[in-house]
């Protein structure tokens, strides 16, 4: 291939849109020839300035909530068993907002700002409910950090749900999961500055009982209406003493 | 919070999220780009994402859900359009240009003014897609910003596949032609300076080989 035909195929080229061979001549051509491998560099860097000018054009934030809302109302109209799950929306619910609740406190998020954004992107949450495995497969697609299921699972604790969130500006996850009936959640976040890994710190607050422990990577904090003993339980061994 | 009712809504609900939702900022952008207003295109992406639900039994699992979304967009677009029963502009896009024979000066490739479209900034480049006719532009935008293949602009577009390339042939010379004129002045006495700036040489092949790789991804 020479200059002339290169200048021919370039489009084609930059859009991969070439067959291999062909690919692969150019490829050959540029590495032979200084002044179209500068033409080609110049196009791609125009094409980048291009594209990342443009991608800054972002849908409101506004915009996604609508859209989920819209999804989630057009998936209920087609299906009316909605009693059940709603109450158990409400149920994760609740618990979710006081694992932020308390975490929001063990972290000591002082900044309104700070705060409010965390709350308002918490309204942008995705979240699956399912086994370990569908629970896994989703975290492992989307967690915004290298997530570690944070509890041992036997017959009395069972993964029910996740949720990916933000507190005070940080990723964490919500695992929720069910302790024969009663349900608890570990929100589970990268170790902030300042964290000591140490033996699990238990605590009460608003009527729940929670425990915070991690090592130097990450943190979670386990939130629910057990009694301490049982609580304490629930911490791996490593952390319970 | 987002509890689907049954198992199978509930699949198909966590799928779309999984898979479509991301690409609502390029949904978005597409639709700004249609509408040329952002109410209006805050209402088109609504309904094309319920329609897109509805209809997500269609989508093919493991092509371009992108290109997938983008045709719900743009035909649901043309249906508001119609049901406004406002004027389509149809521009008249010169053919003869789908063939090979027409890429004798690909735009800009070795001139020594394009040197002057990097230093284009943000507004600059946003305008003079802007002036671009409709259609050029779409092609363009689906090419140049979101990565799309010749096929799935085709498809998106509703037009062979010698239509995208003459109009993203036209749309790209034309827009490279009114930036160098808005940025050559500026920069005409920097060009020197611009042209010696071949210190990412050796990068060019990657840099090219990865822009398909990537034309997919939506940098979420």
């Amino acid at each position: 291939m020479d200059c002339s035909s290169l200048s021919r195929y370039v489009d084609l080229f930059l859009d991969g849109e070439l067959a291999d061979q062909e690919h692969a001549e150019v490829e050959q051509h540029l590495r032979m020839c200084a002044a179209c491998r500068d033409a080609v560099n110049r196009e791609t860097r125009f094409r980048a300035s291009l594209r990342q000018a443009m991608r800054s054009v972002r849908a409101p934030g506004s915009l996604r909530d609508q859209v989920i809302a819209r999804m989630r109302a057009d998936g209920e109209r087609r299906t009316p068993r909605w009693a059940h799950t709603l109450a158990y929306a409400a149920g994760i619910a609740v618990i979710a907002a006081l694992g932020y609740a308390v975490v929001a406190n063990v972290l000591s998020v002082p900044d309104p700002e700070e705060r409010a954004l965390a709350i308002h992107q918490e309204s942008e949450n995705t979240e699956i409910l399912g086994d370990r495995g569908r629970v896994e497969s989703f975290l492992r697609a989307r967690a915004p950090f290298a997530f570690r299921l944070p509890v041992d699972e036997s017959d009395a604790i069972r993964l029910v749900g996740a949720r990916i969130t933000r507190l005070g500006g940080m990723p964490a996850v919500v695992y929720l999961y069910d302790a024969g009936g009663r349900r608890f959640s570990v929100t589970q976040y990268p170790a902030p500055e300042g964290w000591r890994p140490g033996p699990a710190r238990v605590g009460r607050q608003d009527g729940f009982t929670y425990a915070t422990y991690g090592d130097s990577g990450l943190v979670q904090t386990v939130v629910g209406d057990l009694p301490e003993p049982e609580m304490v339980r629930i911490v791996p061994a490593a952390w319970a003493r | 919070m987002a509890f689907w009712k049954t198992d199978k809504s509930r699949r198909a609900g966590e799928r779309f999220e999984r898979e479509a939702l991301p690409h609502l900022d390029a949904a978005y952008r597409f639709a700004r780009s249609l509408t040329r207003d952002a109410a209006e295109a805050d209402d088109l992406v609504q309904e094309a994402f319920v329609k897109a639900l509805a209809a997500f039994d269609s989508y093919e699992e493991g092509t371009n859900c992108k290109a997938w979304l983008f045709r719900i967009v743009r035909n649901t677009f043309i249906n508001q359009v119609r049901a406004r029963r406002r004027e389509v502009v149809v521009e008249e896009v010169p053919e003869g240009l789908g063939g090979l024979s027409g890429w004798a000066d690909a735009p800009a490739f070795r001139d020594p003014q394009a040197a002057a479209l990097l230093a284009a900034t943000r507004q600059q480049l946003e305008a003079a897609l802007e002036g671009l006719p409709t259609d050029f532009r779409t092609a363009v935008e689906l090419s140049d910003v979101e990565g799309l293949t010749y096929q799935e602009i085709a498809d998106v577009m509703g037009t062979p596949i010698g239509t995208v390339m003459s109009r993203l042939y036209r749309g790209r010379r034309l827009m490279r032609e009114r930036l160098v004129q808005q940025v050559g002045d500026v920069v005409a006495g920097t060009q020197g300076e611009a042209a010696e700036g071949g210190g990412a040489r050796g990068r060019v092949l990657s840099l090219a080989g990865a822009r398909r790789a990537g034309g997919g991804q939506d940098g979420l």
